[in-house]
C-alpha cells in the first residue's frame, strides 16, 4: 500500500547513568497508524510523546524494536534503501547543515550524497531554493551559520524535496518561526499535499494542525490516544459546543430550566452584567439542537436575546481533553 | 554507493578551500618560517657550518647548507600532514554528529562505516596537496627539476601517511563521538598530533627519541614517514620507499579494519538510538 502504514511499533532507550544504573524509557508502546497516499496526517502529543522516534524509525535513521512499518510499501527495516529513495526529511530545523557552507552548497553536497550528478544537483538545488524562497531572499550563498531560524526551516524543507519525493516525513517543521513564515512553510505543505504528496507531521500548534491536516493521531506516552480526521477525533471524543448568550428579561435560573427542557446541559455559569445577564453553557447537543432551542425558549418566554454565539469544540479542546490541561500549548 | 559519497566529499573539501584558503595560506607561512629557524636560529649561537655540520653528522650524510635546508623543509610537510589530518578528522566527525546534527543527513543517505572510510580517504588525500603546495616552488627554486621530483615524490610519501592517519584518527574520532560523553574533542586531537610528532622525532632521527614517546609515535606510521621523508630529501628516489609503501599499507590495513568495525558498530549504535 502506498502512503504510510505503521503497525505495533515499539521502541525502547536505554541511557547509562553511571556505571552500573541504567535508564531505559519506552518511546514507543505499540504505535499503529495509517496514513492514505496524498493525505496530510498530524501526529500530536506532549513532548517525550514518542513523535520524533517515529518519525526517525519511518526515515530509517532509527531501528524500531518490533512492529512493522511500511512507506509508499516498502518496509523500513528490510527495505530501508528503497525507504530512503521515496522520502524526504526534516527533523530539527535549526540545524542539520553545514555551518560554514551555504544553503546551496549543502544541498549540492546533499544531492551529490543521494547520487545525482554534479551538473544535476546544481540544478536541483537552484530549483528548490526557488521554491522555498531563499533564492529570492538572496541567502543562497550566505553561510549556513548566517541563517535566521525561518530560513534554516526552509532550507529542511528545501533538502526534503530536493529529491522530489512522494512521501513527506515532517518534524516539527514550523517551530519557532515567526507568524509569516509559518504561514509560508503552511502553504508550501498544503501545496505539496495537493501534488500528490503523502505528508506525515508533527507539531504542537493546533491552529496550524486544524488549517491543514485532514487526519490526525495524538500519541502520549507512546501509545496512540485517539486518531481521526478533526471532526471525527472531536465526536469520538464526546467534545461539547459551548454557548454564550446574553439576555434581557426573566431570571436566568428560569431560563436555564427552559433550555434544559429541551437540550441537556452539561456545564453553566451565570454573570449578571449592568442591564443583562450573560449565560455561558456547554452542550452536547447539535448545533441545530441548541439554535432550535434558544428560539423556543424566546417565544414562550419574554426575554430579549442581545447576543448569541454558538462556538465549535477546537483542535486544541480535543488535545486537552486527551493528554491534559498542563499539556495545551 | 561509494562513488556518491566520494564526489560529494570531495565538493564539500574544494569549497571548504575556497571558503579557508586564508588558513591554508597560514599553513603554509608557518612551516615556512619554522624550516628557515631550524637552520638558522641555532647558527646565531654558533655559525651556520657548525649547524649544517652537526646535521651531517646526525643524520649520517654530508650535507651542504642547501641540503640542509631542503631537509628541514621537507619535514615541515609531514609536521603539516600530521597536525591538520588529525585534527581535522577527528574534529570534523566529531562536530558533524554532535554539534550541527548533520549526521542524519549522512545516514539517511548511506551508513556510517561508507561514510567514515570514504571521509578517511578524500579528507587527508584532498588536503595533502593543499597544505603541502608550499614546498614545490620553494623546491624548485633551491634545486630546480630535481627539486620539483623530489616535491612530486614527497608527496607520495605524504598522501600514503595522511591517508594511513585519516583512517587511525577516524577510528578515534568514532570513539570520542559515539563511545564518551565529552564534549570538547580539540582538547585531546590537539595533544594528540604534537604526542605523535615528538615521539616520531621529526627533526631528529626516531632512534635518539626517548623510548617512552617512540613508543606513542609508533601507533602510527609517522616515524616511518619521517625517515623516508629524510631519505628523499637527501637520497632523491631511495630504494626505502618500497619498504615504507609496505609499513604503511600494513598500518592502513589495521586502521581500515579498526575503523571500519568501529563506524559498523557505531552505525548500529546510532540506529538503535
Amino acid at each position: 500500500m502506498k502512503g504510510i502504514v505503521v503497525d505495533s511499533i515499539k521502541k525502547t532507550y536505554i541511557s547509562k547513568e553511571g556505571f552500573r544504573k541504567k535508564r531505559v524509557v519506552e518511546a514507543l508502546k505499540g504505535v499503529s497508524l495509517t496514513v492514505g497516499s496524498g493525505e496530510i496526517h498530524a501526529l500530536l502529543g506532549p513532548n517525550g510523546a514518542g513523535k520524533s522516534t517515529l518519525v526517525k524509525i519511518l526515515a530509517t535513521l532509527l531501528l524500531p524494536d518490533s512492529g512493522r512499518a511500511y512507506v509508499d510499501g516498502y518496509d523500513v527495516v528490510r527495505e530501508a534503501e528503497k525507504v530512503r529513495r521515496v522520502i524526504g526529511i526534516v527533523l530539527d530545523v535549526s540545524k542539520g547543515f553545514y555551518t560554514s557552507l551555504s544553503g546551496y552548497e549543502n544541498l549540492v553536497f546533499y544531492a551529490l550524497l543521494k547520487g545525482y550528478s554534479y551538473q544535476e544537483a546544481r540544478r536541483r538545488a537552484k530549483e528548490v531554493l526557488e521554491l522555498v524562497g531563499l533564492y529570492e531572499m538572496n541567502a543562497h550563498n550566505r553561510p549556513y551559520y548566517t541563517y535566521s531560524l525561518g530560513m534554516r526551516a526552509r532550507l529542511s524543507i528545501a533538502k526534503a524535496l530536493l529529491t522530489n519525493p512522494p512521501v513527506l516525513l515532517l518534524d516539527e517543521p514550523t517551530l519557532g518561526l515567526d507568524v509569516e513564515s509559518a504561514k509560508a512553510v503552511r502553504k508550501l505543505i498544503t501545496d505539496l499535499a495537493k501534488e500528490g504528496r503523502t505528508v506525515l507531521i508533527t507539531g504542537h500548534n493546533m491552529h496550524e494542525i486544524e488549517q491543514i491536516a485532514s487526519s490526525i493521531t495524538i500519541i502520549d506516552s507512546g501509545r496512540v490516544i485517539v486518531s481521526g480526521n478533526p471532526s471525527e477525533l472531536k465526536a469520538k471524543l464526546g467534545l461539547m459546543l459551548k454557548v454564550s448568550t446574553r439576555i434581557e428579561g426573566l431570571h436566568t435560573p428560569q431560563i436555564l430550566e427552559k433550555i434544559k427542557s429541551f437540550i441537556p446541559i452539561e456545564k453553566a455559569s451565570i454573570e449578571p452584567l449592568d442591564s443583562s445577564t450573560k449565560i455561558v453553557f456547554y452542550t452536547k447537543a447539535s448545533r441545530e439542537e441548541v439554535v432550535q432551542s434558544i428560539m423556543q425558549m424566546h417565544s414562550t418566554l419574554d426575554l430579549k436575546i442581545l447576543d448569541l454565539v454558538v462556538e465549535e469544540p477546537t483542535l486544541e479542546d480535543a488535545y486537552i481533553a486527551v493528554v491534559g490541561e498542563g499539556h495545551g500549548h | 554507493m561509494v562513488i556518491n559519497i566520494l564526489r560529494a566529499l570531495t565538493y564539500r573539501e574544494i569549497v571548504w578551500f575556497k571558503r579557508f584558503a586564508s588558513d591554508y595560506i597560514v599553513s603554509w607561512i608557518l612551516p615556512l618560517a619554522f624550516s628557515l629557524g631550524v637552520v638558522f636560529l641555532p647558527a646565531t649561537i654558533s655559525d651556520i657550518n657548525t649547524v649544517v655540520g652537526r646535521m651531517s653528522s646526525m643524520f649520517d650524510y654530508q650535507m651542504d647548507l642547501k641540503t640542509a635546508y631542503m631537509l628541514a623543509l621537507s619535514v615541515t610537510g609531514i609536521v603539516n600532514i600530521v597536525a591538520i589530518t588529525v585534527n581535522d578528522v577527528i574534529q570534523t566527525i566529531f562536530s558533524e554528529f554532535r554539534f550541527m546534527e548533520v549526521g542524519w543527513m549522512i545516514l539517511e543517505t548511506t551508513s556510517l562505516t561508507r561514510y567514515g572510510i570514504a571521509n578517511a580517504i578524500v579528507r587527508p588525500a584532498i588536503m595533502t596537496p593543499l597544505t603541502t603546495l608550499y614546498l614545490a616552488p620553494i623546491l624548485a627554486y633551491l634545486d630546480g627539476l630535481n627539486g620539483l621530483t623530489t616535491f612530486a615524490i614527497l608527496e607520495v610519501a605524504f598522501e600514503v601517511t595522511a591517508i594511513a592517519l585519516g583512517f587511525y584518527a577516524t577510528a578515534i574520532a568514532l570513539v570520542l563521538t559515539f563511545y564518551t560523553r565529552i564534549s570538547r574533542p580539540w582538547t585531546i586531537s590537539n595533544v594528540l598530533a604534537p604526542a605523535i610528532l615528538a615521539g616520531a622525532g621529526v627533526y631528529i632521527p626516531v632512534s635518539l627519541v626517548p623510548a617512552v614517546l617512540r613508543l606513542f609515535a609508533y601507533t602510527t606510521p609517522v616515524p616511518e614517514s619521517c625517515e623516508i621523508v629524510y631519505l628523499i630529501a637527501l637520497r632523491g628516489v631511495p630504494g626505502e620507499l618500497i619498504w615504507f609503501m609496505a609499513i604503511a599499507s600494513f598500518a592502513m590495513t589495521l586502521y581500515v579494519a579498526v575503523s571500519g568495525l568501529l563506524s559498523k558498530s557505531a552505525d548500529i549504535r546510532v540506529r538503535k538510538g
